[in-house]
């Protein structure tokens, strides 16, 4: 059986090796952006010198010389069910029993952003890179960025880097704070100032004025004009299901897949970011554009073709992020705002940067989430607790065997821990909250 | 203006330190003029100063800041010229101590050397020698390049712990005790020096010399002998190696503070590790057959044994392991190769210990109750990496730690020395390094 699939990134990556070692299908990988499947999320240390490109080679080299999977460096332009086939932009077309798509996500574009002008860049692709490479290769004074999400931080990080004075432009009135709750927010933000990005919250822009081509000022909403030679937009991103739907398979915000991950045409799937779940799992989004579940999918899709697993079943929500120093895990669902139903218990010390959160439900005392920042928490007992729904009074219990803290360092774990058995104690039925 | 200030490390106001800069360039100039016992203080104070302060204080727009970008750190040509200094410097140290001003035949010192004359006359009551030198400049380098080292992982305990620790031991333990003992007319020991890395310790002249120094030289020759019957496996065996080579030896005090900066250097290829195999187990045996025929010649007089000459073994090793490998080699190749060329191809007490640090692995493999972890492991956090590679970049041992972590397995490697970079440097603080022989839940989720 011949196996083709369409983007090498860690979704596909996972699937060719996966597949590899579990049959003797023949695999090809097709991406046309590098020829190695690499780590995205290392663009930001290719730009900053800390790692070369064969540093960020998901497997060396030679690894491709002894597996049975060929690649292809090329463009998909067209997929024709009917036959059965790939059209290749330089290659001859290429025949395939089980096609999946792993086309990953591309950059959104807001109204606003005319792809002719220049100045203004994404950053996702290895494309992207480059152009930011040409664009700060002539150390401009200042950049301006749109968008404050996780990548939009990965960028403000290259830039000042290369003493380029960055200001960032967030709607929210604190980092992020439509996704973590306050108190966090409120570190994060702190930190990225701390670190030297100018940030105007609570505030968008409305258009952008060029002059020949070359971007020259923005206009925000609240702000007015500001001078910009440089732009980052960095608003998020979509699935990128163009040549799913061109060939007539349903896509709705990403390519539509059913539990198999299969989509509406039975011998073509769908895996990674470019892939919408039919049926949502409980507390989980239909897309979810990370690393984890990529690499999921791709992990499980292998097992699927083999007929070794039912369907796809992600494990327990799972995200990490890193602010320059202060990093961020996070385990389950965490609530932003405040509810009825769901209780937090949150212990901060702001000066340190150290913040662990534990959210359960009010009436049945299950665990929902954590989230903390500047501390290590150990994936496989958070998860177990999270999968377990185990009551909270249990998870603060054994909280130090969730640290995953290197030797000799300050034991937050224990503070938190005192703390939140006082609360459970005193007045487990209301959100409370400890500022050291 | 980058935006970000950083402090000078003194805490002073620009004014007051680009005036003590100047100070310090001054005071290098007039170095002529000053009498002998002050020239040695002002260069290496003026020197420190004016590298503290080059390290700490802030620069405008510049280009990129990462270390592939930086000429010195990535093999470009004033790599290259680093080496050639560094390799040509240790040449003569070895070989002609002279041109650097050594007085030979009972001649006074000259040149750099008698620089140091004050000091070792303070010391110990007699003029400096080249190693007198050598050692002053090693331990100046260990730290002055930790006070920036701890600097960079401040935020690291174990990173500043374990520096303030190679510090200590290289200025009380290799640099002043062995001349505070010879200036009260005892041998020269460094008594954190193991056999076989110490490949000299069972040498006649210096089984000979620690005799004779009555019952301080018998405690030393059995706390030698200890050192690599009991104290190395103990250690290693619950810490695992990096208990000596990232908190003890002098190697690796070097090597994690001045050698810092060419860590990412060392080849991650899987031919360097299977080099990395072809010689640290031979030289380990070299040096214990080589022991053997001393200690057998010493015993029974006969100057051979199986058609090999003690002398010429014991010589040989001492030429090419003990001064051109470990020294010449082993440092001068930092900006090419890595700071941990010896530790990694050559030292046979990193042999000896990375065969304790991995047994309890191979006890695992051999069917035993899977329950006995090795002690000493770096763990990985669930299904956490991102593959970004910092790991392996950083690692001076060579090892892809990535492959390990994206796999979600334990690294346990014989030639992993503990520094505990790769952990410090994870974006997603995926990696661990860990004792606890219970069994924690780790692994790829
Ligand atoms: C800067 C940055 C940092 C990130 N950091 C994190 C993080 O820390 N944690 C996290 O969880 N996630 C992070 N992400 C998100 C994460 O990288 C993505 O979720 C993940 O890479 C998706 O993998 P994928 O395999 O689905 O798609 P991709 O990695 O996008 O791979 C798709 C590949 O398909 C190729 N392709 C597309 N169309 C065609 C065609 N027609 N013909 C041939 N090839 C084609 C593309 O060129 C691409 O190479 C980050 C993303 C970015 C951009
Ligand atoms: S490998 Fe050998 S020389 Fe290097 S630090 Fe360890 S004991 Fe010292
Ligand atoms: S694996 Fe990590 S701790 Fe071990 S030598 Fe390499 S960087 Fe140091
Ligand atoms: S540094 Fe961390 S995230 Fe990056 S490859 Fe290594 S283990 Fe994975």
């Amino acid at each position: 059986m011949h196996v083709v699939i369409i983007g090498n990134g860690i979704a596909g990556c996972s699937l060719a090796t996966a597949l590899a070692e579990r049959s003797e299908h023949s695999i090809t990988l097709i991406s046309e952006e590098n020829p190695y499947p690499f780590a995205r999320t290392s663009l930001m240390y290719l730009y900053m010198g800390m790692v070369r490109m064969d540093d960020v080679l998901i497997h060396p080299k030679d690894f491709w010389k002894t597996e049975r999977i060929s690649r292809i460096h090329d463009r998909v332009t067209q997929i024709k069910p009917s036959t059965k086939a790939v059209v290749l932009q330089h290659q001859e077309m290429l025949h395939y029993d089980v096609l999946v798509i792993a086309t990953g996500s591309k950059v959104h574009r807001p109204f606003w952003w005319a792809e002719e002008l220049q100045g203004v860049t994404g950053l996702y692709h290895l494309r992207d890179l480059q152009k930011i490479e040409i664009l700060t290769s002539k150390y401009p004074q200042s950049a301006t960025i749109a968008g404050g999400g996780l990548i939009g931080i990965e960028l403000a990080e290259m830039l000042l880097s290369r003493g380029i004075s960055t200001t960032m432009i967030v709607r929210e009135s604190a980092y992020m704070n439509h996704l973590f709750p306050q108190e966090e927010a409120v570190i994060i933000t702190q930190h990225i100032r701390k670190h030297g990005v100018q940030l105007i919250l609570e505030d968008e822009i409305e258009e952008l004025i060029s002059q020949e081509n070359a971007i020259q000022y923005i206009r925000l909403k609240k702000h007015g004009l500001l001078p910009c030679t440089m732009l980052g937009v960095t608003t998020g991103v979509l699935p990128d299901h163009q040549l799913a739907s061109e060939a007539g398979i349903l896509t709705r915000r990403g390519i539509v897949v059913n539990d198999n991950l299969q989509t509406s045409s039975p011998s073509i799937y769908a895996i990674g970011d470019c892939a919408e779940l039919q049926h949502a799992l409980p507390g989980r989004k239909t897309t979810e554009a990370v690393w984890y579940s990529a690499r999921q999918m791709g992990e499980q899709l292998a097992e699927i073709l083999v007929q070794q697993r039912e369907s796809y079943q992600p494990r327990i929500w799972y995200n990490s992020a890193a602010f320059f120093s202060l990093h961020m895990q996070q385990y389950g669902d965490i609530l932003p705002g405040s509810s009825k139903e769901i209780i937090s218990i949150s212990w901060q010390q702001p000066q340190k940067n150290k913040s662990i959160r534990v959210q359960y439900h009010s009436e049945s005392k299950k665990i929902t989430g954590i989230l903390c920042l500047g501390v290590r928490l150990r994936h496989t007992v958070c998860e177990q607790w999270l999968s377990d729904q185990t009551p909270v009074e249990d998870v603060i219990r054994s909280w130090i065997r969730a640290s995953f803290e290197p030797e000799f360092s300050e034991n937050y774990h224990q503070l938190f821990q005192q703390f939140a058995l006082h609360v459970l104690e005193h007045r487990p039925s209301t959100p409370q909250q400890c500022i050291q | 203006m980058y935006p970000v200030a950083r402090k000078d490390i003194f805490g002073l106001t620009p004014a007051i330190y680009s005036g003590l800069g100047l100070l310090a360039w001054l005071a290098l100039a007039a170095q002529f003029w000053l009498p002998l016992p002050f020239r040695l203080p002002v260069v290496v104070a003026s020197l420190s100063y004016l590298y503290l302060h080059r390290k700490t204080t802030e620069r405008g727009p510049k280009g990129p800041e990462g270390l592939w970008y930086q000429p010195l750190f990535s093999r470009r040509w004033q790599a290259w010229g680093l080496a050639v200094l560094l390799t040509s410097l240790y040449s003569i140290l070895y070989w002609r101590p002279s041109w650097l001003g050594l007085g030979t035949g009972g001649e006074e010192n000259t040149g750099l050397i008698r620089l140091f004359d004050p000091l070792s006359h303070c010391l110990k009551g007699s003029p400096a020698s080249e190693w007198f030198a050598y050692g002053f400049f090693y331990t100046w380098a260990v730290i002055l390049f930790g006070i920036t080292f701890i600097r960079k992982y401040k935020n690291d305990r174990y990173q500043v712990y374990r520096t303030y620790s190679i510090m200590f031991f290289q200025v009380a333990f290799a640099f002043l005790l062995p001349e505070i003992l010879m200036s009260l007319r005892y041998p020269y020991v460094d008594i954190k020096h193991f056999w076989p890395l110490n490949y000299s310790f069972f040498f006649d002249w210096h089984l000979d010399g620690l005799m004779a120094a009555g019952k301080l030289g018998w405690l030393m020759l059995f706390w030698g002998i200890a050192g690599f019957t009991i104290v190395t496996p103990m250690m290693t065996w619950y810490y695992g190696k990096r208990w000596y080579c990232s908190w003890v030896c002098g190697c690796g005090a070097l090597a994690e503070t001045a050698g810092d900066g060419f860590r990412h250097l060392s080849d991650k290829s899987d031919t360097a590790w299977r080099i990395e195999q072809r010689t640290i187990y031979p030289i380990f045996i070299l040096c214990i057959m080589m022991t053997i025929l001393v200690l057998y010649t010493r015993f029974t007089g006969a100057e051979t044994l199986a058609g090999i000459s003690s002398h010429s073994l014991s010589h040989w090793y001492g030429f090419v392991i003990g001064s051109l490998f470990s020294g010449v080699a082993g440092v001068g190749f930092y900006p090419i190769l890595g700071n941990r060329l010896w530790c990694r191809f050559g030292c046979p007490l990193a042999a000896y210990m990375g065969l304790i640090q991995t047994l309890r692995l191979k006890y695992t493999n051999e069917g035993r109750p899977a329950d006995i972890k090795p002690r000493f492991r770096i763990t990985t956090n669930g299904g956490q990496c991102i593959s970004c590679g910092q790991c392996s970049n950083h690692c001076e041992m060579g090892i892809d730690v990535k492959s390990y972590a994206q796999r979600g397995e334990d690294i346990v490697r014989a030639s992993c020395v503990g520094c505990g970079i790769c952990s410090a440097v994870c974006p997603r603080d995926v990696l661990n390094l860990e004792l606890k022989s219970e069994e924690m839940p780790t692994g790829k989720v």
